[in-house]
This record gives structure tokens, C-alpha cells and sequence, in this order.
């Protein structure tokens, strides 16, 4: 009862600030002004502009308007449309093509603007920011270490498949980071420095590096998330664990499960949310064969781009965590196992579970040259 | 009821952190910066040869204006048709 | 010298697309690429206007703002160009673009869309002017040779205006005046009610 309670919780402040994020990128998009007739050169009396009329011929509109003296204009019939309701709506073109018959689309201004502006602005400045201050902290106070020394004894924590899994989305994930770098930054960050030729061929492989990439890393992120949901469902404890922060600033574990409260919010918001957002955006992307509307790629890429950003910026710290940030972690995606020293310290639930067998600390064979038997033996292994 | 007691001590600890979060999502609404579009003018001195740079215009640029306005002129059929004349440009 | 400008009276318009016609001849544009096309506004009803819509050459232009590579350049008249070696087919300036202007020889999954293409204001690209290279990427150069461009100056009822922004608006202004209908001039200003439309208007004919 009570964790489902917390669980909702979780899920109102996680909407609450979805909502508040989208309320700013709102609030960036420039507020719609006022139709301000054009004043174009002509010096003529302006016209009153007939109502568009919606239903066939015969209707004449109501009111007539006057006409300028000396004009030849029939009153009242056949006046041209106001342009500036006719804009975006479908009309007709000989022309085949995709959207030939709309005259205007005007949301490609939106996306420019968003695009050029805050997006790279704010996108670049995250991109800045993350790393530097993830290193100061690793200058300042180095990488979480074991507190006691290690006990010679594995612990199966990812087995092969897990691993393949994971390193499938991770190369995909940055290759598919520099390439999309290198399309939103690199006209501003690297043409100018190699030049245009060299810039145009760099981002011609990129993009085709990122297309073809790209349905790869959907593809591991479908298996990852139906390989890793199990163990990252939300519990009580992972409150404890993410009001603690870890126990970053105390300095005390917070015991937790295989996955710890930061490792799965890693999981649901980045790989999951992150993930789905960025792939559904980017396959509507990918393929302009499917008659997409500009509107929608455009809407899309706005997508596509800035959670990617997020993404990306999550993922340095995922990074930072799984390899230099703290000792022994990155062994267990590396090779698999990891000490029972590193299992008490950082997941001491997990390894309650495993010796009580409750969950297998051995599901695959152990890696050749290392005769070191596992955790306690686990009756009724699986 | 335990479980509860726990619960109002985590949201408690909580609340400064999401006050604090809340708050700095909040204030970034305040970061609009100019919406007014730019040309990025990167690279719009690119190389390409004038109109006006080759045999028939010998890089003169006045000569190459004057013809394309008398050419523009051509466009108007009124001054072709019409025997009162009006204005002209 | 003015900017180069296109100007379409819609008044005058008869949709029998000579210039989308004229354009494909005299650039040899690839099958399904129309760099120009006429679209036609209540079809069939009361107060029905066709109009021709190509590049309109932006002032201040939104393909060249999101273009990845930066391969678009602006000639000291103002006709938007661009480098077909750099595109890499993208497809961002077709997003951006308020007039659906830069089109692509493909379609294909992953993305594959070939090298952009679009009007050229009949100025062809960065190669030297006329030369095979040039004419098979872009077509003709013919600002180069004096002329305009070949809709505006095959249009047979002269609602397609191209050239000289001072001289084609006057032009415009003196029909206008003549025929006391048909003012708004069909551009950037009408395309989004910014609000600065009115300095945009002028800009659009006059600057
Ligand atoms: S391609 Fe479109 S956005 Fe670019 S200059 Fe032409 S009309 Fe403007
Ligand atoms: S398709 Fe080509 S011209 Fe258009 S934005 Fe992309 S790289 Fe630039």
C-alpha cells in the first residue's frame, strides 16, 4: 500500500515538472502578434475584403463594399482572398509533390527560432556545463571508493546478454551523440576552424552514420528496457535512497537493491522516457519517404534535438558514474562480475539476495582463468 | 501506519530539494532571449563570380544594372498598349 | 542597385503554368523536382486566385539560418544561392522554408534525399558561370547574360514579375492603381503577421 502511495507520489512530481518544463519551452515561443495589415507601395484606398466564401458560386456576400472611384472592379464579386488567411490551408496545385498545394507553412519560422535560439544556446551551454562540473567534483573529491578491501569473491552482476545489450546502445548512443553534435554545434563550433569542404564531408558521413545508427540503438533500447525492467521497478526504499542522495553527502550507503534509486531514474527518464521520445521523433525523421508534413518533421526535430541534448547530458553523468566516478563499477559491464566487497558497499540488498538464493549470483558460466567460486553456493539456482 | 510516519519524514526532507528545483525550473522561464531571427552570416561571403564578370558585362557593374533594370521595364506591357500614358518608371 | 525580386499578381494569374513550364526547360530541372508551381486558392469558388510560388529569395533567409552546413550564400542582389557540393541533403532548409522552395531529387528511407534543389533566381551556383558544371547543378546563369528569369519573362499575362525590386513594384503599383484591386503584394509579410510587417512589405518590394 505504502510504496504504491510513494510510487504515486513520485509519478505526480515527476509530471509536475514535466509540466513545468514544457510551460518554459512554451513560454519561449514568441507570442503570436497582432495581424497588422501590410502597407505595401500602391496608394490605393484600401479595399474591405470580402469574406472568403465556403459554399459554391451563387452566394454574393452580404455586405458590398464601396469601390474606389474609377475602379473596375465588379462590387461586391469575385474580390481576391485576404492572403493572410489562406496561408497554411491545403488549396490546390498541378504541381505532385509533398504539400505543393500549401501556399504558406509558416511553422518553419518557429522551428528556426527555437532551433537557433534556445535550443542551441541553452543545449550548448548544458553540454558545457555537465562535464565541467562533473570533473571538478572528481578533482574535489575523487571517486567514491571502497571502504573495505576486497574480498576475492565474484558476484554475477550482468551476464552476457545483459552486457551485449548494453554495449550495443552505448556505442550506438555515442556514435549517434557526435554525429548529432556535429549537425546542431558544428557549424558554429568546427566550420569554422576546417573550413567548409572538409565541414560538408565530416557531416555528410555523420549523417549517414546517424541514420543508419539509429535503428540499431531503438532496436537495444526495445531489449534493454524488456531485459532490465524487471529489477528497476520503483520501491520504497528508493525514495529513501533519492531524498539521501545516495548518501552522497552523508557519506553513508543507503542500502539498495540491484539497481540503486539514481540508477533507476537514470533508467525511466533517460533510457525510457529520453528513449522512446527520441526514438519515435527520430524515425519520423528518418524517413521522408513516408509523406511527413514539414510541420511535423519540424516539430520532431525539435524534439529529437533537445531531449537528445538532455539525453546526452544525463548520459555524462551515467559515464562518469559507471567508470572513473566510482571504483569497481565499470568491471561489472566490463567483464560481468563484481567483488562481494563492491556488492555489500553499493547494493547490499542485492547480495542479501543473492547468498540467501533468492536470486542466482551465477547465471553464466565464470570466465575462463578466474577459479574463484562465487557467492555462497545458491540452492535452486535458475 | 510505520510506513506512513517514514513517508511524511522523506517528504519532509524532500521538500527543500523540490522547493529548490521547482523554483530553478521556474526562473528559467525568465532566461527568453531575443526571438528576433538573425541571418547567421557565417558564410555569405562565399566565393562566386560577379553577374556582371564576364566578357559581355567586362566586370562593369553599372553597365550590368542599367541593363537589368531596362529589362525589368520590359515587363511592363503598359507602356506598350496603352496611348495615354501614365507615370513612367 | 535594388534586390532582385519576384512579385506574383495574383489578379492576373491564369494558372496555366507556363512558367513551371519554362523553368524545367530552361534549367533541366530532374524529374520531380519543381523548383516552381502555381497554387491555386479556392478552387472553384468565389474569389478563386492562382498564384506562382518559387523561392522568394528572403531577406532575411530562414533556410540559410538552419542550414547545418551553411552552404547557402546571398549575392549582393539578394538572390539566396546555394553550394550543392557542401548540402548534404538534410532537408532542413525544406522545414524552414515558408514556401516549400528547396526540393529534393529522393525520397528514400534512412534519410536519403540527395542534394537539394531550388530556384536560383536564374543565377546559377558558385561554379564559373555557364559553364557545364554550373548548368548541370543549377541550370542557367542568365543574370549573367543580362536577361531575368525565365518564368517572369515568359509569363503570358505578366502576373509573374521578376527583376529589379524598385522597377516590378512600380510596375505593380501602377496596375494596382489602374485596376483599384488586387494591392496586397503576396510575400514574406503575408506569410507570417509578424510585427514587423509593415517594414517587411516594404522591404519585400522596395529595399
Ligand atoms: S528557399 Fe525558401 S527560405 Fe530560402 S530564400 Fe527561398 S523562399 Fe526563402
Ligand atoms: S538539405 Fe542541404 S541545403 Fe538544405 S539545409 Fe540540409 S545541407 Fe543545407
Amino acid at each position: 500500500m505504502n510504496s504504491k502511495f510513494r510510487n504515486r507520489w513520485v509519478l505526480q512530481l515527476v509530471s509536475v515538472a514535466a509540466v513545468i518544463v514544457a510551460a518554459n519551452v512554451f513560454a519561449q515561443t514568441p507570442a503570436p502578434t497582432a495581424v497588422t495589415a501590410p502597407a505595401n507601395a500602391p496608394v490605393v484606398t484600401p479595399l474591405v475584403v470580402a469574406p472568403i466564401a465556403q459554399t459554391p458560386i451563387v452566394e454574393a456576400p452580404k455586405v458590398i463594399p464601396p469601390l474606389p472611384a474609377g475602379s473596375t472592379a465588379a462590387p461586391g464579386w469575385n474580390l481576391p482572398p485576404k492572403w493572410s488567411d489562406v496561408e497554411s490551408t491545403g488549396q490546390y496545385a498541378s504541381v505532385r509533390g509533398r504539400e505543393t498545394n500549401v501556399l504558406v507553412e509558416d511553422s518553419g519560422q518557429w522551428w528556426r527560432s527555437l532551433r537557433n535560439g534556445p535550443l542551441t544556446f541553452y543545449g550548448g551551454i548544458i553540454l558545457l556545463v555537465i562535464p565541467a562540473v562533473l570533473l571538478t567534483f572528481f578533482a574535489i573529491k575523487g571517486p567514491f571508493r571502497l571502504h573495505d578491501k576486497l574480498s576475492g569473491r565474484l558476484v554475477e552482476r550482468f551476464n552476457s546478454a545483459e552486457r551485449m545489450v548494453h554495449w550495443t546502445m552505448a556505442f550506438s548512443f555515442v556514435a549517434l551523440a557526435f554525429t548529432g553534435i556535429t549537425i546542431l554545434f558544428g557549424k558554429h563550433l568546427l566550420l569554422p576552424i576546417i573550413g567548409p569542404a572538409a565541414f560538408s564531408w565530416i557531416t555528410v558521413i555523420g549523417k549517414n552514420i546517424h541514420n543508419f545508427v539509429g535503428p540499431l540503438f531503438v532496436f537495444s533500447i526495445i531489449a534493454f528496457f524488456f531485459m532490465y525492467v524487471k529489477d528497476n521497478i520503483f520501491t520504497g526504499r528508493d525514495f529513501t535512497w533519492l531524498s539521501k542522495f545516495g548518501g552522497l553527502l552523508s557519506g553513508n550507503h543507503v542500502p539498495s537493491g540491484r539497481f540503486n534509486g539514481g540508477e533507476k531514474m537514470w533508467f525511466w527518464m533517460s533510457i525510457v522516457l529520453f528513449g522512446i521520445l527520441v526514438s519515435v521523433s527520430g524515425l519520423l525523421l528518418l524517413f521522408p519517404n513516408w509523406n511527413t508534413s514539414r510541420e511535423l518533421m519540424a516539430q520532431s526535430n525539435l524534439i529529437h534535438a533537445s531531449l537528445a541534448t538532455l539525453f546526452m547530458a544525463t548520459s555524462l553523468g551515467h559515464i562518469y558514474i559507471g567508470t572513473i566516478g566510482t571504483e569497481g563499477a565499470f568491471q561489472g559491464m566490463k567483464e560481468g562480475y563484481v567483488d562481494e566487497t563492491w556488492a555489500k558497499e553499493h547494493h547490499a540488498l542485492w547480495l542479501e539476495e543473492v547468498k540467501s538464493g533468492k536470486r542466482s549470483g551465477m547465471r553464466s558460466g565464470m570466465p575462463a582463468g578466474k577459479a574463484i567460486a562465487a557467492s555462497q553456493p545458491a540452492a535452486g539456482d535458475d | 501506519m510505520i510506513g506512513a510516519g517514514r513517508w511524511q519524514q522523506n517528504a519532509r526532507r524532500a521538500a527543500p530539494v523540490l522547493v529548490f528545483a521547482v523554483s530553478v525550473l521556474g526562473l528559467s522561464g525568465c532566461g527568453e532571449i531575443d526571438q528576433k531571427a538573425k541571418t547567421e552570416k557565417i558564410y555569405s561571403g562565399k566565393k562566386d563570380a560577379e553577374a556582371y564578370d564576364n566578357t559581355k558585362f567586362a566586370g562593369d557593374k553599372s553597365k550590368w544594372e542599367s541593363a537589368m533594370v531596362e529589362r525589368s521595364k520590359t515587363q511592363n506591357e503598359y507602356n506598350r498598349t496603352d496611348t495615354k500614358k501614365p507615370a513612367a518608371n | 542597385m535594388a534586390r532582385m525580386k519576384f512579385i506574383c499578381d495574383a489578379e492576373r494569374c491564369i494558372e496555366c503554368n507556363g512558367c513551371v513550364t519554362a523553368c524545367k526547360s530552361e534549367h533541366e530541372v530532374p524529374w520531380g523536382v519543381n523548383r516552381r508551381r502555381v497554387v491555386t486558392v479556392n478552387d472553384g469558388k468565389v474569389g478563386e486566385r492562382s498564384i506562382s510560388v518559387a523561392c522568394m529569395h528572403c531577406t532575411d533567409a530562414p533556410c540559410m539560418a538552419v542550414c547545418p552546413v551553411d552552404c547557402f550564400y546571398k549575392t549582393e542582389e539578394g538572390v539566396v544561392l546555394h553550394d550543392k557540393d557542401l548540402c548534404i541533403g538534410c532537408g532542413y532548409c525544406f522545414y524552414a522554408c515558408p514556401f516549400g522552395a528547396p526540393q529534393f531529387p529522393q525520397a528514400g528511407a534512412f534519410g536519403l534525399r540527395g542534394k537539394m534543389d531550388k530556384c536560383t533566381f536564374c543565377a546559377g551556383g558558385p561554379e564559373v558561370d555557364n559553364s557545364a558544371e554550373e548548368i548541370k547543378k543549377y541550370g542557367r546563369n542568365r543574370l549573367s547574360e543580362g536577361k531575368l528569369p525565365a518564368c517572369a519573362e515568359m509569363c503570358s499575362t505578366k502576373a509573374l514579375l521578376g527583376g529589379d525590386g524598385e522597377v516590378i513594384a512600380s510596375i505593380y503599383q501602377q496596375r494596382v492603381k489602374r485596376r483599384g484591386k488586387g494591392e496586397e503584394v503576396w510575400g514574406w509579410a503575408m506569410a507570417y503577421n509578424r510585427k514587423d510587417a509593415k517594414s517587411a512589405a516594404k522591404q519585400e518590394v522596395k529595399a
